[in-house]
């Protein structure tokens, strides 16, 4: 069955060009700041300039009397909370008189003015005395006994402390022969989207606070207006715009509830727009985390034990620090049967940037160490790191450890050989070139969420499909296009389902007046629960559709097929009629065409679904100069079905190069609490020109058995797995331990030069 | 971003005088890359800016016999597809070729890349190696001092604050010189130069080396000649341990230090490992190069 799963319709499966591609290559689709309103005010925060201080004094009078200026907010306006964040409401709008800031990118006052440039003359004369006071920048120092508390009460400081034990870990160490242990250094990353935080908002004639904005879940961003305003959430409306990239950086409200108060209170429309260098301090970044990983083995490269513990900078608040944690832990087993583990994690607050959600969600941090140290524990065995992976393979049947339902037919044998096939030889370059090549692979188990976790609309996932009497369709869905393709996906499918060209199914989405709940977007799960829910309404459709025609055309609904706008019988192809004449049809009788599906995965627990990953990067690396050149990436994924191999192949490639950034290039820098790399000439992301020479993206498709016709979720995967497939074709290649990225040629050749000393 | 007037001379007579009345308010735009930059993060800010762009007696790359006369208004990409300056000065092409990326070179100017002074600037490397003068015109008269003279520090030079850049008076390479250029940035494109290097060398046809030139960028506050590894290969015959011992000295006559692109330490490492890659790439170079 694997590899050849039967559903190949028209459009599922087919190579269907993205249906909003016009519209964003002509420059014509919208985003937040294409939105003007009338009357529309430009709205600025003002940041503190202190990771932490203590807020004295706020004069906001001569700001006030600048001309064009409409409103300056600050805490004391506010009558709600003032308060917000995702789960633990801990994160303030505003700063106040006498409380102290956690970081940079706290907001102190809001402005509201009537041009951009008002409002930042405005932000320069607001008066504010601090009492600067000492930061605390590094975990270690923040969880040592004594430190001050930055949310007081949170003892340590710390934020969580997530934990995964599983078999006898003495026992297992005591069986292991070799045992290797390393510690590994991961970087803040930076999400690197496109379009910064921005929105729209206004409030109308009947009261009710429409915000437009640039999200990845509209209703979180009800539930923090609510928390900080005091506004019911019955009177707020969100539509998520057309979204330039988020990769998790909008997964917590960004700039929303910033611009509720400022509609609120200065009474007129409200855009803001954050600059880059605000964007960069505002969101939450990739967590650096400082792994410790210790892995037993008997001679022949069976694990038996592998212990780790994280060290994670939570930056100063909570977010989405618990999940992606948590994440972090259990992927450090990744797609291997390991007898024994015990795995540790602490999140710790500091009052350095803020960390959070990124594609992968813990995930690629953990794939680093886990990956790094089985190819030092394969040197140590003198076995092939491919071999040593390849034994350790999760075995079909075997009981996975992390927190994933195990229930996904395992494809690892399948992925190697065809990555390996893939790769072909490694290739070859003379030895006076002073040049070395190395191989280096990486094997991933990529989660993705089935909306079985019972909190916060993540379980129940919605969907309505209507139909019209011209035969169109539309599709609203509480999901938010972000560029992953979203949108085209969910027209394959109703275009399938309802028998319809696909340029009569419409897709409006992330809506919370039209759309159902839907959660957020995020954790590769859109396909998946949007996919099954989809098929439960158009089912519904297709059913009363079909129903109606039987009568119409005197044959029994069974015999009825719906294909290319019309319904016919199978048996007789001349029985048959025009879809728009049923759905008039239907439509004059007030029967049903517009309905919803309701998709919830059968079981609730804390469990995700899981899918496989294999990367593989031959590099060539420069002994003279340390120059790493990757000459070849492959990544390929086991998603189940792939509902569209352009997209799919899309999300391989993207994650890929945001791997490479984070593997070679990309270096956030946050010295005392302060971002000194607050822009893109400082903070180097891969460009076209630092594309591998061969880069290849494919699929094995197993298909699974509750997903939408076998498929399950891709987005995140090889951003999990890239990295460490180059970081092990570097350390292959020149026989060296690389344990912090990103790595730099001088890395290298430091590296290279402790050996020689070390053999002399 | 502070508001500024902005101006378009119509003579490089009028450029002149307005520039010297405005004193100190006033500023030069050439390409814009470096200035608006800075204007807008707020650390420069002038009350009125002169756009040289149409100035045509800036502009332009001439032929004068032993030197090259290059405006100071003339694009980066111009100077890297320029035939006259790829045969004669080839490694200024290939530092020009290097810089920023397509949008920046139309835009950016061989001026800009000079007055704005950054020890990490591409185009200076290769203008010191050849002993470039920069002719400046001021209502004084005009001036012309050495590029190596001119730089003082990062960001800084001794240019009056009446005078304007015209142009650069860039000496050929001489006939069996070999030339080049070398930039290590953190990626291909749109990197500032964590370490940049520009070499030539002469050599005698017994293989012994007459002439040297080697300046180094990005790692003391100005671009540096590394004079000792100039007297060090003076007169020696090229093999892998002279070239091992001269990347050595050169790394020992940089003073970087450590900033967001780049450790002390590190780029100490990739001058001498890229030293050693420049003079071995010299050593091998055909002469048509
Ligand atoms: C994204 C990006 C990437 C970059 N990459 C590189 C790189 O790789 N390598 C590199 O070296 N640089 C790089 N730069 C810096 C910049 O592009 C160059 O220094 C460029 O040559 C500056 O030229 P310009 O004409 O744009 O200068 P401008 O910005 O117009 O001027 C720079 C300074 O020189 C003064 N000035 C200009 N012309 C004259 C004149 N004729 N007389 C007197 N004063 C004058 C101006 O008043 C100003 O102070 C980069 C810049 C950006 C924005």
């Amino acid at each position: 069955m694997i590899g050849d799963f039967v559903v190949k319709g028209k459009y599922v499966g087919a190579e269907v060009d993205r249906v909003d591609a016009i519209g964003k290559v002509t420059g014509e689709t919208k985003y937040a700041d294409d939105l003007r309103l009338p009357n529309m005010h430009y709205g600025k925060i003002l940041f503190s300039p202190y990771p932490r201080a203590r807020v004295l004094h706020i004069d906001t009078r001569s700001a006030e009397a600048l001309h064009g200026v409409r409103k300056i907010i600050t805490a004391k306006d506010i009558s709600g909370n003032n308060l917000y964040g995702y789960e633990i409401h801990h994160h303030p709008l505003l700063v106040g008189e006498g409380q102290e800031t956690r970081f940079v990118g706290d907001s102190i006052a809001l402005v509201v003015a009537e041009t951009p440039e008002a409002a930042d003359q405005a932000l320069e004369n607001i008066e504010v005395d601090y009492e600067v006071l000492t930061p605390l920048t590094s975990p270690r120092e923040a969880k040592a006994e004594g430190a001050y508390q930055i949310h007081p009460g949170s003892q340590g400081n710390i934020c969580c402390r997530p934990e995964l034990i599983h078999g006898d870990i003495a026992a297992g160490f005591k069986n292991s022969e070799v045992i290797v242990e390393h510690t590994y250094f991961t970087s803040r990353q930076e999400q690197a989207f496109l379009e910064t935080e921005s929105g729209v908002a206004y409030v109308d004639d009947s009261g009710m606070l429409h915000i437009f904005s640039s999200l990845q879940d509209p209703y979180d961003v009800l539930e923090d207006v609510c928390y900080a305003l005091g506004i019911p959430k019955s009177r707020i409306h969100v539509k998520g715009t057309i979204v330039g990239g988020a990769f998790g950086g909008k997964l917590i409200t960004t700039i929303e509830v910033h611009l509720a108060a400022m509609v609120y209170l200065a009474r007129v429309p409200v855009k803001i727009v954050l600059d880059r260098e605000e964007s960069f301090i505002f969101h939450p970044k990739r967590h650096p985390d400082e792994i410790h990983v210790k892995v037993g083995s008997t001679r022949d490269g069976k694990i038996q034990a592998l212990e780790a513990e994280v060290l994670s900078d939570a930056g100063p608040y909570s977010g989405r620090t618990p999940e992606v944690l948590g994440l972090t832990v259990s992927a450090l087993v990744g797609p291997y049967g390991i007898p024994s583990v015990h795995l540790t994690g602490q999140a710790i607050y500091t009052n350095n940037l803020d960390s959070g959600a990124m594609r992968g969600f813990g995930a690629p941090q953990a794939a680093v160490a886990r990956e790094s140290i089985l190819d030092k524990l394969a040197g140590t065995l003198e076995m092939d790191p491919l071999e040593l992976r390849q034994k350790n393979f999760l075995k079909p049947g075997q009981e996975t450890l992390s927190p994933v339902l195990g229930d996904s037919p395992v494809s690892l044998e399948l992925l190697k050989d065809q990555i390996l096939e893939k790769m072909g030889p490694l290739p070859e370059v003379s030895p006076e070139q002073n040049k070395r090549v190395g191989r280096g692979f990486c094997f991933d188990m990529p989660v993705f969420d089935v909306s079985a976790i019972p909190v916060l609309g993540k379980s129940g996932v919605g969907i309505a499909v209507e139909i019209f009497s011209d035969a169109s369709a539309c599709v609203y869905a509480g999901g938010t296009e972000l560029g992953q393709g979203i949108t085209t996906v969910l027209a394959q499918i109703a275009a399938e389902e309802l028998g319809l060209p696909i340029n009569k199914v419409f897709v409006e989405m992330s809506d919370t007046w039209t759309c159902p709940r839907a959660g957020r977007t995020s954790a590769s799960r859109l396909t998946y629960v949007l996919g099954n829910a989809l098929l439960l309404a158009t089912e519904k459709i297709r059913n009363t559709l079909l129903s109606r025609a039987a009568k119409m055309l005197e044959v029994s609904k069974d015999e009825l097929i719906l294909e290319n706008g019309k319904i016919k019988a199978k048996g007789s192809p001349s029985k048959g009629v025009g879809l728009q004449e049923v759905a008039t049809v239907c439509s004059n009788e007030g029967l049903k065409l517009r309905e919803e599906g309701w998709f919830k995965y059968p079981e609730d627990r804390y469990m995700y679904g899981h899918t496989f990953m294999a990367s593989a990067a031959d590099v060539v690396v420069d002994l003279v100069t340390g120059e790493i050149k990757i000459l070849k990436l492959v990544n390929i994924h086991d998603s189940g079905k792939v509902i569209n191999p352009i997209l799919a192949k899309g999300q391989l490639y993207g994650g890929s190069l945001q791997a490479l950034g984070y593997a070679l290039t990309e270096n956030l820098i946050v010295e005392e609490g302060k971002l000194i790399t607050p822009s893109f000439s400082e903070y180097l992301i891969p460009t076209a020109m630092d594309i591998p020479e061969e880069f290849v993206a494919d699929a094995v498709e197993t298909p699974y058995p509750t997903g939408p016709y076998g498929a399950k979720g891709l987005a995140e995967h090889a951003l999990n797995s890239t990295t460490p497939a180059i970081l092990n074709a570097i350390s292959n290649a020149v026989d060296i331990d690389l344990t912090t990225i990103p790595v730099y040629p001088e890395h290298i050749l430091e590296a290279i030069r402790a050996k020689e000393t070390d053999h002399q | 971003m502070a508001a500024f007037d902005y101006v378009k001379p119509p003579s490089l007579e009028s450029l002149i005088n307005d520039y010297a009345q405005a004193k100190s308010e006033g500023a030069i735009l050439a390409g814009g890359t470096d200035l608006l930059v800075k204007i807008r993060s707020g650390l420069v800010s002038r009350r009125v800016l002169f756009d040289i762009n149409d100035l045509h007696e800036m502009k332009g790359i001439s032929d004068e016999g032993d030197s090259l006369r290059i405006g100071a208004a003339t694009r980066i990409c111009d100077v890297a597809d320029s035939n006259v300056v790829q045969s004669t000065v080839p490694f200024l092409s290939l530092a020009a070729s290097q810089l920023g990326s397509p949008q920046i070179r139309n835009r950016a100017t061989v001026g800009g890349n000079i007055v704005s002074a950054s020890p990490a600037a591409d185009t200076v490397l290769p203008l010191i190696a050849m002993g470039a003068r920069l002719r400046f015109g001021s209502q004084g008269g005009n001036r012309e001092v050495s590029i190596e003279k001119f730089m003082e520090g990062p960001g800084q030079t001794d240019i009056r604050e009446d005078e304007v850049l015209i142009g650069v008076v860039v000496p050929k390479l001489s006939n069996g010189c070999k030339s080049h250029f070398i930039k290590v940035g953190r990626r291909k494109a749109v990197a500032i130069s964590v370490v940049n290097i520009a070499g030539w060398i002469k050599t005698d046809r017994t293989g012994v080396i007459e002439d040297v030139r080697l300046v180094l960028g990005a790692v003391a506050p100005t671009a540096i000649r590394a004079g000792e590894t100039e007297t060090f290969l003076r007169g020696k015959r090229p093999n892998e341990v002279v070239l091992k011992e001269a990347a050595r000295i050169t790394a020992g006559q940089s003073s970087p230090i450590s900033d967001i692109r780049g450790t002390q330490k590190g780029r100490r490492l990739l001058v001498e490992a890229w030293t050693f890659r420049l003079l071995q790439i010299l050593m091998t170079q055909n002469e048509a190069n």
